[in-house]
């Protein structure tokens, strides 16, 4: 059960992050053309 | 209004405004208080918590001071002005000065990392690992920076000073930018490799366990959510007015509600894996691993973990690579500690050069009494820690004051990517959670000094007492209430972008 718990935080925290690093940088990428 | 001057400061990417806030927010706090708090809080319900108030207390705040920031061009003092009028500059600057009195004892946290890194790196742990043990990693601590006067800590105190003046000296592109593209990866990329060593031990296992499991009496318990609430407020940085003074430097079209979201993330990230070490590793390794994660900040990482380190194969390498981690957290904090007082004295008039140099002259001066007695230390980090929090309510206050539907719709809503409304009005409910959390902060101290929790003198003695916190908010206070006419008129140097 932990290790389910384990997977869910690692996907919600740090995959907020990686996903809102990902949008920032190509959204930056799209208005330099 | 804020005199026009064109061509100022700016990031030169998206991806360097972000690593510099980001390095803001990931400190010492995600290295080694999370971990300890994590673990006082039973594991599981403390994380689910922790995530509802980046949410409801981080995220808001962050982009309270964002706003402020990007719509003014002008630090906390100036902006507070400009947007309030010149009657609330006094607020402002108090805001500001709670985060500068913050740096001046925090610079001597770096100062002991970089001690304990130098340590590490001449072969202090073949000593500790051939009989010395905790006695001798505690004795070593004791005599570098509990025995007051600690001069060697003094030292390592100025040299610490002076590298993160160097680098603000150097400007916004070629110094605080530059620094955290490299600090910030560094962090995380150490704590993923430190993660994976960590994990082979035998017995690792068992911390991960308890970290993920979920008791559900946690939820029920006010202590997990207070002392939560009050991690996501002393770890992200929101409220403090440093997000704020980095904003000054963005670019016009910046997207202030993804940025908010990203960087409350990112800290949790970095707080989550320096507890996927730190937890397991101490189940690993110690005999009693709760002992040593409630052994405190400093006990936890100068005496147990450099302990544990030292009867660990590879545990130099180990040692370098966690101090190191350290070191890119503090150092990136410090960088945003004394830019939020330079930009301040930059919007006087103040060159870039003249404004570093005052105020790394003050760090000097204030942080010295810190670095000599750690009692004083204690006093300071507990006086101006509380009084981050009421920094927040300033910002909350003050972005209800200019209207929070106002700013939704002029400056964050029209450039931002991720359009959550409701993210952002939840700081109308951010008074609420103040009252509770620093309601609970003061009444702690209360009760830690029964008959005496007036007293404020000598500090060393009374160092938590609610008298020392109001004596030295209120004179912070007074000072600028007197200085308000003063700072009104020579706040007109803002940041403007061609």
């Amino acid at each position: 059960m932990w290790q389910l718990n384990m997977a869910l935080f690692i996907i919600i925290a740090m995959g907020s992050f990686g996903w809102g690093i990902k949008k920032a940088l190509s959204s930056e990428k799209k208005k330099r053309g | 209004m804020a005199e026009i001057k064109q061509g100022g400061e700016q990031f030169a990417s998206r991806w360097g405004l972000i690593a510099t806030i980001l390095g803001m927010a990931v400190g010492t706090g995600n290295i080694w208080r999370f971990p300890r708090e994590l673990a006082a809080c039973g594991g599981g319900a403390f994380l689910v918590i922790y995530v509802i108030a980046l949410f409801t207390w981080a995220v808001p705040l962050i982009c309270a001071e964002s706003v402020f920031g990007k719509k003014t061009r002008m630090a906390n003092a100036g902006a507070f002005k400009v947007l309030l009028g010149d009657n609330w500059t006094w607020m402002g600057a108090w805001a500001g000065m709670v985060c500068v009195m913050l740096g001046a004892y925090y610079v001597v946290v770096l100062g002991w990392v970089m001690k304990y890194l130098s340590l590490i790196a001449t072969g202090f742990l073949n000593t500790v690992s051939s009989g010395g043990g905790t006695e001798l990693t505690a004795k070593v601590w004791k005599d570098f920076a509990m025995t007051p006067p600690s001069v060697e800590a003094w030292v390592w105190f100025v040299v610490a000073v002076l590298i993160a003046a160097v680098i603000i000296a150097r400007g916004v592109q070629g110094g605080i930018e530059k620094a955290n593209k490299i600090l910030i990866p560094s962090v995380y990329v150490i704590l993923v490799i430190l993660i994976l060593r960590v994990l082979t031990l035998p017995g690792a296992m068992k911390g991960l366990e308890f970290i993920f499991t979920i008791d559900p009496a946690g939820f029920k318990n006010p202590n997990v959510w207070l002392r939560a609430y009050t991690q996501v407020a002393w770890s992200t940085g929101a409220g403090w007015g440093m997000f704020h003074v980095f904003y000054v430097y963005a670019a016009k079209d910046e997207d202030i509600m993804l940025n908010s979201f990203t960087v409350a993330f990112g800290d949790t990230t970095a707080a989550s894996l320096a507890g996927m070490v730190v937890i397991p590793s101490v189940f690993a390794l110690a005999p009693d691993p709760m002992a040593v994660l409630g052994s405190g900040a400093n006990g936890l990482t100068f005496v147990n973990m450099t302990n544990l380190f030292a009867h660990t194969a590879g545990g130099t390498i180990l040692g370098i690579l966690f101090f190191l981690a350290l070191f890119s957290a503090a150092l990136s904090s410090v960088i945003a500690m004394i830019e939020l007082g330079t930009r301040n004295l930059m919007d006087m008039g103040f060159s870039r050069i003249k404004a570093t140099v005052y105020v790394a002259s003050f760090f000097l001066v204030a942080g010295s009494w810190s670095a000599l007695d750690n009692g004083i230390f204690e006093n300071q980090d507990m006086v101006w820690g509380v009084a981050l929090l009421m920094v927040g309510l300033l910002y909350a206050i003050a972005a209800m004051k200019y209207g929070v539907d106002r700013l939704w719709k002029e400056d964050i809503e029209p450039c931002s990517d991720l359009k959550v409304a409701w993210l952002w009005k939840g700081i109308r409910f951010f008074p609420v959670l103040f009252t509770i959390v620093w309601g609970w902060w003061f009444y702690q101290a209360i009760t830690w000094y029964p008959g005496e929790w007036y007293k404020f003198w000598p500090l060393q003695k009374y160092a938590y007492t609610p008298g020392s916190m109001v004596v030295e908010w209120v004179l912070l206070a007074v000072i600028f209430i007197a200085l308000n006419g003063a700072m009104a008129k020579r706040l007109v140097h803002a940041n403007v972008l061609d």
